[in-house]
């Protein structure tokens, strides 16, 4: 029997899980628990560990799915399955949502993230949900992947459809396996696993205030637009509101006048005896809060990052 | 060994310096940062100001601009610190230093 392995990675809500159990022959591994951060507002499970599931090509090939989770803070499972349960992989996926703000940050960051993994294997990028956002297109990626110098294959496919994710494993397989017939794997998955669009349901809940609120610490948000219009806040103290609207127009003028120094990422004010304030810039908007004293700047930092990766989804779906 | 050297041996900080009624008192930011020190002065005193029009009692502020971290802190009334650092500087041992070193700062 000859075994491959294939590793599947990507944002929260990409598609991984369902990728994974839409091929696999058995039923998958999958620890999927409930999201407690900011990731309730694109669906209520999250994985936790990893995803496994075994596609069988013919009676003597195999393929191994291996997927990670989406969330950095199970970063040590990334490592985890790199050198360890993945380590001999034939290629990686990086599964991209192309509903998110930035999809090609999400490249650049997983790039990244497994650049040592991926000098010794193939990489395919598989683009979810371009049903819901078409946008950026297939010609985009192609011009933003040669710009990052990332030469490899851009494939948009549905997550939730067996055929189309059998189509990137047989572009990592058929490398090194030319007796399999495709076609007859594609006919048994669609028998035995179908293609059901209730597969994969992803729940836009909470509004970024509501998210930002259940975040450890925050008590109270502002959601700033671009011409640093309020667009939504629960902060009532007319002073804390106007503190933070003059240091977001700060961070506009620092960006204008210092750009060879970039941009403004964020502004923190502490105190002995106060709330932190704190705004947060991202491209078109700027994210403020009020939180606990106790929350370290490294947490805000990332609580902030999740909130704001968000908001433009949600202020849509809403 | 001055106080500077002190907190660049700790890789706390690139440089620093001491505003006394918001003018450069005291100086370890080389020549070639002269732009990033006048960024840094203009936009921490602005935020000190409007802290102060609030009414608020915040004393430490942190601008991040690409990959570097401005931050400022008030000393007294008169005279505030400001320090050019990484922008995943830890910023509590930063504000722990200054805690257990206030007196040498006044003195600068």
């Amino acid at each position: 029997m000859k075994d491959y392995k294939i590793l599947f990675t990507g944002s929260v809500c990409s598609g991984k899980t369902t990728a994974i159990r839409s091929v696999s022959d058995i039923e998958t591994l999958d620890t999927d628990a409930q999201a407690s951060d900011v990731t309730v507002r694109r669906k209520k499970n999250t994985t936790i560990a990893m995803d496994y599931g075994v596609l069988d090509l013919n009676d003597d090939t195999r393929v191994h799915l291996y997927g990670t989770p989406g969330q950095e803070r199970f970063r040590f499972m990334w490592d985890m399955l790199t050198s360890e349960f993945a380590h001999d992989a034939i290629g990686m996926v990086l599964l991209v949502d192309n509903t998110r703000k930035d999809p090609f940050r999400d490249i650049r960051f997983y790039a990244k993230e497994f650049g040592d993994y991926l000098r010794q294997r193939r990489l395919i990028i598989a683009v979810t949900h371009s049903d819901v956002e078409p946008s950026p297109d297939y010609n985009r990626y192609l011009s933003e992947l040669k710009g990052l110098g990332v030469m490899t294959t851009v494939m948009f496919v549905d997550a939730r459809d067996p055929r189309a994710i059998l189509g990137v494993i047989e572009e990592l397989i058929s490398a090194v396996e030319r007796e399999i017939d495709w076609d007859k794997v594609s006919d048994r998955l669609l028998d035995t696993n179908g293609f059901s669009l209730d597969f994969y349901k992803p729940l836009y809940e909470e509004t970024l205030l509501d998210a930002a609120m259940n975040k450890r610490g925050v008590l109270g948000a502002m959601h700033l637009g671009d011409a640093h219009d309020v667009l939504c806040s629960n902060i009532d103290d007319a002073s804390v509101k106007t503190l933070l609207l003059n240091i977001d127009r700060l961070t506009g003028a620092i960006s204008d006048k210092a750009s060879f120094m970039g941009a403004v990422n964020n502004v923190v004010l502490a105190g002995p005896d106060v709330d932190t304030l704190s705004v947060f810039n991202d491209q078109n908007q700027a994210l403020c809060l009020r939180s606990d004293k106790a929350i370290s700047l490294p947490v805000l930092k990332q609580q902030a990052s999740d909130l704001l990766q968000w908001s433009i989804e949600n202020d849509y779906m809403a | 060994m001055t106080i500077w050297h002190d907190m660049q041996a700790a890789g706390l900080i690139h440089c620093g310096c001491v505003l006394l009624n918001g003018e450069v008192q005291h100086s370890c930011f080389p020549a070639e940062s002269k732009k990033q020190l006048a960024v840094a002065k203009q936009a921490l005193m602005y935020v000190f100001r409007s802290v102060d029009k609030s009414d608020k009692d915040y004393d430490e502020a942190h601008i991040e601009i690409g990959d570097a971290l401005f931050s400022g802190f008030k000393l007294d009334s008169d005279r505030l610190l400001i320090f050019l650092s990484e922008h995943d500087t830890n910023t509590l041992q930063i504000r722990q230093f200054i805690d257990d070193n206030k007196e040498r700062f006044l003195q600068l």
